[in-house]
């Protein structure tokens, strides 16, 4: 994980009852991308945290914010 | 938008690829000894030197094309998303370090013994490329792995 990202996507997928592969098609990227971002291997881009965000319907700032 | 088959393809596609990269290293580093055996295969300089030139570009172009050619642009956008993309800069990166230490482990050498100009590009070439490649590789690899 990135210091300091705080990281929710694992979470709010669950929530909604979505597997890996289910997120990956709504958003258009591989399984493994959502994999990494989940797991805080890869700090996604702007575009692909926004993609993430409007495909589970919350602001992206819920998903990701700041440990401070 | 991908369909599910084509996310599946360039699963497949991604995970044939990370498996690929370092066996194609171990390949292309087990063969140096025919390389530098001199005098003991009865191969020309000249072939030896070809053949491995040949075998440096095909792993050279296969690190750095894109992956899912000839499958579609939705295929070839999933094998080579922002993840590899990232992974693969980082196996440059890996490449260039293995090459500038290569350089230092010959200048170290040519103290004791006469390296040839030849053989040290080809050691430069040998090590950055597989270092690269096996980086790729085990990125790939750790970025399809669960949990």
């Amino acid at each position: 994980m990135a210091e300091g990202l705080v990281n929710r996507l694992r979470d709010l997928r669950a929530e909604r009852d979505l597997t890996q592969a289910a997120l990956a098609e709504l958003v258009g990227v591989s399984r493994k991308t959502v994999n990494t971002v989940e797991n805080g291997v890869f700090v996604p881009s702007v575009a692909l945290a926004l993609k993430l965000a409007r495909a589970l319907g919350c602001p992206v700032e819920t998903l990701f914010s700041l440990d401070d | 938008m991908p369909t599910s088959a084509e996310h599946e393809l360039a699963d497949r596609l991604t995970r044939r690829r990370a498996r690929m990269m370092p066996a194609l290293a171990a390949l292309f580093l087990a063969g140096q000894p025919f390389y530098f055996a001199r005098n003991q295969i009865a191969i020309d300089t000249q072939i030896k030197t070809a053949v491995w030139l040949a075998w440096a570009a095909i792993l050279l172009l296969a690190l750095a094309m894109d992956g899912g050619h000839f499958r579609g642009r939705a295929v070839r956008d999933l094998v080579e998303d922002e993840v590899t993309r990232a992974n693969r800069l980082r196996a440059y990166a890996a490449g260039f370090w293995a090459a500038m230490a290569t350089v230092f482990g010959i200048y170290g050498l040519s103290v004791f013994d006469n390296i040839q100009g030849r053989e040290s590009l080809h050691l430069i070439m040998t090590f950055s490329l597989a270092a690269a490649l096996i980086t790729f590789g085990m990125l790939e690899k750790r970025a399809l792995r669960d949990g």
